[in-house]
């Protein structure tokens, strides 16, 4: 007893401290693991079983490779759709939902701003946080899936605006797809 | 002299508040970034590293408002409250250090992640500055005794 009363103020620090940042944690949108996160080796691709973990886990980025009215009509856990073809046609709301993957999950500290005035980057850390974006299409024949990962890291200039943020690395794609999930999870 | 060291005493106390509190509202605003950045050192484990992102931005932004209202309580009346958030900012500056001096010694080329520039800060820039932080902490922790050298 003597030793909260004598630390009174350093304990009342740590206590609000630690109450704000508890309530702070329960308002964060993206999921924050407390005591562990999943550890899953991912490859190029992901199997389904390291997939449903993927999805019941929801800390990973998931992009729906197929047309936009197929995603309308049902998607897998928390996906979110990227079309390739309105993307070629730079549709806006495609583009936001990449920028949404890049912000939320982290992927924009993969650059960091070495030079303000020259606007020069460097590219840090694009894969050893384990951090990777499952891609999804059809079936494993459907290839949209392969198509958009090379357009996400493609650094030409048309398509450049996002291959700052992205190496091949950065991706998996689970090739089961939609037809394997939807046979197994939703019949 | 005694007026220029105290002069001295709110430039230090100023500018370790003001770094405090600027350097917590980014690392409270996203925290994954910065549970992110304190991964990439490796030191502590998983569940540490979590609930240091969550609750050691609140201590340092209470720490740093603290800081600059114990200064003008101290000045007002001569109040030690001031030696509270001090010698916790003391505390976290002795871990900063360490941490940083661990990562400086394995050589990792990391953003420290400690929150204050948006441009990339190699831990080796943030040891020195963070040497010079606790050296400002030393001197608000001692003064006064060195006030009474004074007289």
């Amino acid at each position: 007893m003597s030793f909260i009363k004598k630390y009174k103020y350093y304990n009342f620090i740590v206590i609000l401290s630690l109450t704000l940042g508890m309530i702070r944690w329960s308002m964060l949108e993206r999921s924050f693991p407390l005591f562990s996160k999943i550890e899953l080796k991912f490859d190029e691709f992901i199997n389904l079983d390291d997939f449903k973990i993927v999805v019941e886990d929801s800390s990973y980025p998931i992009i729906d490779a197929r047309d936009y009215s197929s995603y309308q009509d049902g998607y897998i856990g928390n996906a979110i759709n990227v079309d390739i073809d309105l993307l070629y046609e730079l549709d806006e709301d495609m583009l936001n939902n990449i920028q949404n993957i890049i912000n939320d999950y982290g992927y924009s500290d993969n650059v960091i701003k070495i030079d303000d005035s020259q606007e020069v980057y460097e590219i840090v850390d694009t894969n050893e946080d384990n951090q990777k974006v499952i891609v999804y299409c059809w079936s494993p024949t459907c290839d949209r899936a392969e198509d958009l990962i090379s357009v996400l890291i493609d650094t030409s200039e048309y398509f450049g605006q996002f291959g700052k943020y992205f190496s091949k690395n950065d991706f998996s794609i689970y090739k089961g797809g939609w037809d394997e999930w939807d046979s197994i999870y939703n019949r | 002299m005694r007026n220029i060291f105290k002069l001295i005493l709110l430039i230090f106390a100023g500018y370790l508040g003001w770094i405090f509190i600027s350097a917590s509202l980014d690392k409270i605003v996203d925290p994954h970034q910065f549970l992110k950045s304190i991964n990439n050192y490796e030191i502590t484990p998983y569940w540490i590293n979590s609930l240091a992102a969550l609750v050691l931005p609140w201590v340092e932004l209470i720490c740093g408002f603290l800081l600059v209202a114990g200064l003008f309580l101290y000045f007002k009346n001569g109040s030690d409250l001031i030696d509270i958030p001090n010698n916790l900012i003391i505390l976290m500056l002795i871990w900063f250090i360490f941490i940083l001096s661990v990562a400086v010694y394995r050589g990792l080329d990391i953003d420290c992640g400690c929150g204050i520039s948006e441009n990339k800060t190699t831990p080796l820039e943030r040891l020195i500055e963070d040497i010079y932080l606790l050296m400002f902490s030393i001197i608000i922790k001692f003064r006064q005794r060195i006030i009474k050298s004074f007289t």
